[in-house]
Order: structure tokens, then C-alpha cells, then sequence
């Protein structure tokens, strides 16, 4: 890699024109850099090999995890290293070829959704998953969409997975859930793609976009969160593939009008497919277009980014007005919630809360926690270093700059994970500012660091650094009960999810028929929703707080009141929720008395409270769970 | 005479072979498995993008992008523009409505591609050595050993296993008729005996009843109420703990 003359004062970009994209040689002045390749799929077919090991031994350890074997944690962090350390390190060295580079990125985005797929390879099991596997049966069966969803009820106004899935499923006869996996796989490759294009769009390097892309796959909800069959599995990397059209379009302007309808495309996707995505798009949209007018850029294509922003922007409030107005209540109380507890902690009103620890009090192991703080610091150590080279050297690029800004902005969501309210959205919010904080870090690392005098070691101790920060990312991304099956556990969504859940509730469609008011606890009203078909009441659906109906020692006058408001028609108790704190810090909502701050397990005594009274009827008994018909007492129904 | 345009004349002929297939269910569930998946995800991106970039200089992988990200943003809007007709989302909407924008779609590609010098599109991976096809052979048989493995874990049956019993009125409406059934998901065949109470007075007895894993036993008994109001219901017994109750279920009692 060499750079042309005047590069240090920033108008001139650093790229190493063998494995550069053919437009970028046309549109940018580089200078060459030989890299002879025997193969242009070089180390590819090898180290895709070492990655099918590697998925190998996560099955094995996904396996081991039912049958609760101890053993199976390290296999499965060993099986997670054996994908992401032999294709990083690849990545790292400035030998392969652009088509190898793309090729390993492919893969790694690849193997990595399998791992969530591997976890839950026969049916969803992830709280989000039911909600919108909901979604999709009510637009087959009714053969509309917007039908509003009982237990996250603005996910029907956000149609776009329900609409794709749906497509999936009724053009080739198959499964909603084999067409999930299929439309989040194939969203997953969109993204990886799109992001790696977008980032050898803005930095000219292919080099660059490679390991940028590598730690992007660091983020926290890559493994995991981001690969489950829910709306914002679908508009990220819909929202990636806009921002790298738009940053192509800034270097093509013969095909401008072409990369715009795309981008527009792009646009009105994401608005209709998940709120927060869209929102996050047109503030980064907004940073972009501001920089490009900081700059003075005299690419027409900056100007492009601005009208993007603003249709964005009205595309937005457009579908929040007219469209998802329950936005609002649905994301408004989080933010001012979480903002208000970051408040008083800084006052020191109240401590925050303790970190690795789950609301049912188990500490994170040691180890854990050590590479989860040494992540946080590597990435915290790295920004300033890439922060300096993406002034010196990419600051002509707009899109350099705002992506930029968005890693800047990593730091600021730390007071967040202090906070209850706070925590999940701080979380979240990192597969957004990773957009930046991978960019940033590639720059760095790629320009202060690789380039020049090879020596093993750099690329070496450059690899221990981007392993830790993907381990750091699925350990904060991911509770340590969550990542891998196992036996059950209590309200803990994927680990609660298993047969006699199942059964039952198929039990229920069959037997009871559908769309009955049924009141369950956080996992059998998942199990209600999608096998059983049955319409569960909430206090957050609907605005009547039925979980006291369970939880209340006895049954009287202010539970039957709470019966006859909700309309109820059914009532699942499942014995199973006295067997310990729940995992997720609730048992039936996050309104419930003591949510998140739960310290005694239910009274098993309290169920037996619908037993007593003769005007109800035990209609179901598998165990654990207990279905009872409460419609006679309200004369609901 | 070589065509310039293959690739868009491949993309309608599947279109029209995949609607065909469809809308038809001709072929079987593989067929449709085959042509419908394209048909949703690769072939209106495929047309789009050629649409709207005729140009040479679009690489693979942006082709590639493009494609299939363009059918998911497809799919998404012609979604919400089939929800506002009135026959919404079927088989058969969504088949019509691709195949007319794959093919208007490649109708516009083929007319911008006349008028111009650029080459046809080509797609090549470069040199692919035997080694390096032979690597991928052998990680796609791990990956397919590794599936299995992972399947066939997920789907042994773990845990002490369960029964169901339930009770639910007859269909008859204000009749004497109760429904009663019982579902094995025990590891094992399990022995039972059932017992159906009216104010807790045993009417009825079904002294052995063997239920393989997953199997289902059930029956409509006419029960006549021990006394005006009283509670049926039924109780569950394993033979091989005879005297505890496995299982209890109850209707609820008449005023």
C-alpha cells in the first residue's frame, strides 16, 4: 500500500488497487499496490472448512446443553472461536484478493446466523420470534396485514417482515418458520455484503472493508439477537444496503438516478418494516448530509445524501402519524424512563444497578466479566487512533465523518447500562454504533497499524484484540442462561420454551379453537400466541392488569373484577413459575408488582386458589401446566 | 446468433415457469420449493437491478447485493400494495404481481441494453482449483453432518416426560355429554386407570388404559349429575402409582 501525495492533509485516499472494487480505480485517485494471488478465492475453501468445524462442535455443544452437560460451554465459546479467529486473521493479512475478502465475509456472516440457527433448529423459541411468527399467520390467514398483535401490539404496524415472510411462505409451500430462517439468512448475507461495500466505498480499501466488516460481526447483537426471525433482523440490513448505495452513488454519477431508486427503495423498506431502524437511518442519513455541507463537498452525490434525510425524515413521521401511531406509547416511556434514571445516577439519587448479574441473582463467571470490561476497553483504546486516521486521511468522505460521529457516540450509551430502564436499549443501540466503531477501528488498525513493515506479530496481536471483542460482544449480547438450549428454566424465554409448553397450547388450538381471551404467564403467552392461536390479555395489550389475577394469593372480588374487565375466557397457570426467580426479571409483564426486582419465587399454594371456587372449571391438567375456563364467572362470554 | 441479454431471458423464462408452478401446484411441494423461493428472492431483484443499471461496471457482488436486497425491499412494499387490494396476500396475488414486475422489469433491461455497446453481464468466480472444490465438497458434507447432529439432538425426547388429561363439555348444547381424553408424552408406554367422579362419587371406571408416547385416548360419556349442580370430573391414575392422583381435571358445577 502506498498513498498519493498529499494524503496526510486529507484530500487524498489510501487504496490498494488490486483488490479494489473496478469502480473505485475509476472514480478515486490511488496509487497500486501488487498482490499477486494464485487463486482469487485464495485461503477461502480452507478456512470455510475450519469454520464447518467449528459449526460442528457448537452442535455438538448445543446437544450436550440439553442434556445440561457442564462441558458444553467451553465447546461452544470453542467452536465460536474456530469461525471467527482463522477468517479474521485472514482478513487481517494484506494479501487476499477483493474476491476472497468478500468470499471470507460471506461466510462469516454465514456461519455465525447458523449458530443462532443451531440453537433452535426446529421452531422459534426467541420472544420476539412468536410475535411476528404471529404476525405472518394472521396476514395468511386473513390475507391482510396491520392486524393488531395482543402481546406487542406496534409490531403489526410495521408489516414488512410479515409481508416478506408470507410471500416466502405462500409462493413455496413451506413452513413460517423454514421461511424465517430463509428470509433473516438471506438478510444476513444483504447485510454483510452491504456493509463491507459500504465500507470500501467510503475508505477506497479493500482491506479496510474487510476487517471492518469482521468487527462489525463483533457487535453484541450479531450471534444472536440480530439473527432471529424479528422485524429488525430484517431492516438493518436493509438499512445497511440504503446507506452503501448512497455511499456509491456519492462516486457514480453517470448512474445516479439508478442508485437513487435503489436508495428509495431502501428507504421506504425500512420505514414499513421497523421503527427504530428507520429512525436511527434518517438521524444517520441527517449526520451525513450535515458533515457533507461541513465539508463543502463538491460531490453532487453528498447533496443526493440530504434529499435522502429529508425523505427519510417524511417518510417517517408520515408512517408515525398516519400508520404506527402506538409508536409513541410503545417507545416514548422506554427512552424517558431510562433517560430519567441516567439522571438521578448522575445525581446520586440512586445506585446504579449491579452489572453481570441477572435479575434472578446469578453472577456472570469471572472470566466473563473480564473479557466483556476488556472488549469495552480495546474498542474505548482503539477509537482515538482511528478517529485520528479517519480525520487525516478520509475526512474529504462525508460518510467517513458520520460514521464517525456514530462512533463517537458508543461512549455516551455507557451511563445507560447503568440503569434498568436503560440497559436493553444501550444494548441495542450497539448494532447501530457499530456501523461506526467497526469502520473506525479498521481504519485504524489497517493504516496505524498493518500497513508498512510486515511483522507477524502486528496482525497477530491485531487478531487477539478482535477476538476478544467478539467474545466481549456475544457475552454482553447474550445472558450466559440464553446462549446455549438446555433444561428448563423459569420465565426464561428461550429456555422456557419445551414440550409440555408446546402441547399444551396445541392442545388449546385444537380443542378450544381460536382467537379465545386467554391469560398466561411470559412464556405460555408466546406458546398461546403462536401454537395455540389463542389471544392473550395483557395490562400492556390491553390496558387491564390480568397478571394479578395468578399472582394474587387468593381469588376474590378484585380478581374476578380484573376476569370480568379483561374478558377472559381462559386462564393458564403454569406450576413451574414457583420454582425459582425468573430470569428475565418478570413473570408475567413488565408491569407486574416487583418487576425486575423480584426476591421470592411465587407460592405454589397460591395456584391452587381456581380450585376452589365451583364456577370454574379445570378443564386441562398436564403437570405442570393447569388450564382453567373462567368464562362462567363473568358471564363473558 | 449469440444473444446479448441470456441472463434476462433466463430470469423470464424461470418467472414464467415459477408463476406456472404456483399457481398450478404442478411438479409437487419440491418443484414449488424450487421455483417459488427465486421467484420471491432472487428473480425481481435480478430484474431491477438490470433495469435500472445496463451499464457494465456493476461488480458480482454488487449485483449480488443489489438482487437480493432489492427483492427483500420488494417484497416488503409489493406486500403492503397487495394488503390494499381486495383479494390481499395469496398464493395467487403474490405470483401475479412478482412475475409482472419481474418481467416488466426485464423487458425495461432488455430495451436499455439495446441501445447501448456495453457488454452482456457475466458472472465467473475466477479459477477454481480441483483442491479448493474438493475443500468445499468436504465442508459441505461436515456442514450437512452438522445440521444432522444438531436436529437429531433437539429432537430426542429429554426430561421425565408428561400425560395430559382433559375435560370438556359435549358438543350438544345443554346436553348431559362430557368429553374426556388423555395424551401420552411420557418416555414410555404407561398404563392408566381413569376415573370420572359427579360429586365426587366415582360413576365411571376405565380400569386399564395403555397409551403409547404421544398417543391419545378419548371418549364421550353421558354422566348423569349425582345430584342437581353437581361437579363432574375426572381423575387420572398410573398403574404403577395407583393410589396417587396423577392428574385431576373438573368442570365446573351447574347452579
Amino acid at each position: 500500500m502506498t498513498l498519493v501525495a498529499g494524503a496526510a492533509s486529507g484530500e487524498s485516499m489510501p487504496i490498494d488497487d488490486s483488490t479494489a472494487a473496478p469502480f473505485l480505480s475509476s472514480s478515486l485517485r490511488v496509487a497500486a499496490r501488487t498482490s499477486p494471488a494464485p487463486s482469487t478465492l485464495g485461503w477461502l475453501a480452507p478456512l470455510c472448512l475450519l469454520a464447518t468445524g467449528g459449526l460442528l462442535l457448537i452442535s455438538i455443544a448445543d446437544g450436550a446443553a440439553r442434556s445440561g452437560q457442564a462441558w458444553a460451554e467451553p465447546l461452544f465459546w470453542l467452536g465460536l472461536l474456530a469461525i471467527f479467529v482463522p477468517i479474521t486473521g485472514r482478513l487481517l493479512l494484506p494479501g487476499p484478493a477483493r474476491l476472497e475478502r468478500i468470499g471470507l465475509i460471506a461466510a462469516l456472516g454465514a456461519f455465525l446466523y447458523l449458530v443462532k440457527v443451531f440453537h433452535s433448529p426446529i421452531g422459534f423459541t426467541f420472544h420476539d420470534e412468536f410475535v411476528h411468527w404471529r404476525n405472518v399467520q394472521n396476514a395468511i390467514t386473513s390475507g391482510h396485514l396491520f392486524e393488531r398483535n395482543p402481546v406487542i401490539p406496534v409490531s403489526g404496524d410495521f408489516p414488512g417482515l410479515a409481508s416478506a415472510a408470507a410471500a416466502m411462505s405462500q409462493l413455496a409451500g413451506i413452513p413460517i418458520f423454514t421461511a424465517g430462517l430463509i428470509v433473516i439468512g438471506v438478510a444476513r448475507l444483504v447485510a454483510v455484503l452491504a456493509i463491507y461495500l459500504l465500507y470500501e466505498s467510503v475508505s477506497g480499501s479493500s482491506w479496510v472493508a474487510g476487517i471492518g466488516a469482521a468487527i462489525y460481526a463483533a457487535n453484541p447483537g450479531f450471534v444472536f439477537f440480530d439473527a432471529q426471525f424479528s422485524y429488525e433482523s430484517l431492516a438493518l440490513p436493509l438499512a445497511a444496503m440504503t446507506v452503501f448505495v448512497l455511499a456509491r452513488r456519492v462516486h457514480d454519477r453517470p448512474q445516479r438516478h439508478a442508485w437513487s431508486a435503489v436508495a428509495m427503495l431502501g428507504i421506504a423498506s425500512v420505514v414499513i418494516t421497523h421503527h427504530l431502524t428507520s429512525y436511527i437511518l434518517a438521524i444517520f442519513l441527517t449526520l451525513w448530509a450535515i458533515t457533507g455541507l461541513y465539508r463543502r463537498s463538491e460531490r453532487a452525490g453528498e447533496k443526493g445524501v440530504a434529499v435522502a434525510a429529508l425523505l427519510t425524515w417524511v417518510a417517517v413521521v408520515a408512517w408515525l402519524i398516519f400508520v404506527a401511531s402506538l409508536t409513541v406509547n410503545y417507545l416514548f416511556p422506554q427512552v424517558t424512563t431510562a433517560t430519567k434514571q441516567v439522571v438521578t445516577l448522575i445525581a446520586g439519587e440512586t445506585t446504579g444497578r449491579q452489572l453481570f448479574r441477572s435479575y434472578a441473582g446469578n453472577v456472570s463467571p469471572l472470566w466473563e466479566q473480564i473479557v466483556a470490561y476488556t472488549s469495552t476497553l480495546l474498542i474505548l483504546l482503539g477509537l482515538p487512533f482511528g478517529l485520528y486516521q479517519v480525520w487525516r486521511r478520509h475526512r474529504r468522505q462525508a460518510g467517513a465523518l458520520a460514521l464517525a460521529v456514530a462512533a463517537i457516540a458508543f461512549p455516551a450509551s455507557f451511563p445507560f447500562r447503568l440503569t434498568r430502564s436503560g440497559a436493553e436499549a444501550a444494548n441495542r443501540s450497539t448494532e447501530f454504533l457499530f456501523l461506526g466503531i467497526a469502520f473506525v477501528l479498521a481504519v485504524g488498525v489497517v493504516e496505524l497499524w498493518l500497513m508498512g513493515r510486515r511483522d507477524w506479530r502486528k496482525p497477530a496481536l491485531a487478531l487477539g484484540g478482535a477476538a476478544i471483542i467478539f467474545l466481549g460482544g456475544v457475552i454482553l449480547g447474550f445472558a450466559p442462561w440464553a446462549r446455549l438450549p438446555g433444561p428448563y428454566l423459569v420465565s426464561a424465554d428461550s429456555r422456557s420454551i419445551e414440550p409440555e409448553g408446546i402441547t399444551a397450547a396445541r392442545w388449546a388450538s385444537t380443542y378450544l379453537g381460536p382467537d379465545n381471551r386467554i391469560l398466561a404467564d411470559r412464556t405460555n403467552v408466546l406458546l398461546m400466541l403462536g401454537y395455540g392461536g389463542q389471544r392473550p390479555i395483557t395490562g400492556y395489550g390491553n390496558g387491564v392488569p390480568t397478571y394479578r389475577v395468578v399472582l394474587s394469593p387468593t381469588f376474590g372480588l378484585r380478581e374476578l373484577a380484573v376476569v370480568r374487565a379483561a374478558e377472559l375466557h381462559y386462564v393458564v397457570v403454569d406450576r413451574r413459575l414457583a420454582w425459582g426467580l425468573p430470569l428475565t426479571g418478570v413473570y408475567f409483564e413488565r408491569a407486574e408488582p416487583d418487576a425486575a426486582r423480584v426476591t421470592f419465587p411465587l407460592d405454589p399454594r397460591d395456584f391452587s386458589k381456581f380450585d376452589l371456587s365451583t364456577s370454574i372449571a379445570r378443564i386441562f391438567d398436564s403437570g405442570h401446566i393447569v388450564i382453567y375456563d373462567v368464562g362462567g364467572l363473568a358471564g363473558a362470554h | 446468433m449469440r444473444t446479448r441479454y441470456p441472463d434476462l431471458l433466463l430470469v423470464a423464462a424461470l418467472t414464467v415457469v415459477g408463476a406456472a408452478v404456483v399457481l398450478t401446484s404442478v411438479g409437487g411441494g419440491m418443484t414449488r420449493v424450487v421455483l417459488g423461493l427465486p421467484l420471491a428472492l432472487v428473480l425481481p431483484g435480478y430484474a431491477l437491478t438490470a433495469a435500472l443499471f445496463p451499464e457494465q461496471g456493476l461488480g458480482l457482488l454488487d449485483r449480488l447485493t443489489l438482487t437480493l436486497g432489492t427483492s427483500l425491499a420488494g417484497l416488503t412494499i409489493l406486500g403492503l400494495a397487495l394488503n390494499w387490494t381486495p383479494w390481499g396476500l395469496t398464493p395467487a396475488t403474490w405470483t401475479v404481481a412478482l412475475a409482472t414486475l419481474t418481467l416488466a422489469a426485464a423487458l425495461v433491461a432488455i430495451r436499455r441494453r439495446q441501445g447501448r455497446v456495453a457488454e452482456p453481464v457475466r458472472f465467473s468466480l475466477g479459477g477454481i482449483s480441483r483442491r479448493q472444490w474438493a475443500t468445499f465438497a468436504l465442508g459441505a458434507v461436515m456442514l450437512v453432518a452438522a445440521v444432522m447432529v444438531d436436529r437429531a439432538g433437539a429432537l430426542e425426547p429429554r426430561g421425565a416426560g408428561f400425560t395430559q388429561l382433559w375435560i370438556l363439555p359435549g358438543t350438544q348444547p345443554g346436553g348431559e355429554e362430557v368429553r374426556i381424553g388423555i395424551t401420552s408424552g411420557e418416555p414410555s408406554t404407561v398404563a392408566y386407570r381413569l376415573e370420572l367422579e359427579s360429586g365426587s362419587q366415582v360413576v365411571r371406571t376405565w380400569s386399564t388404559i395403555e397409551l403409547a408416547p404421544g398417543k391419545t385416548w378419548q371418549a364421550t360419556v353421558a354422566v348423569n349429575p349425582i345430584r342437581p349442580g353437581a361437579r363432574t370430573a375426572a381423575v387420572l391414575f398410573r398403574l404403577d402409582f395407583p393410589d396417587i392422583a396423577y392428574r385431576q381435571v373438573a368442570l365446573a358445577g351447574s347452579k
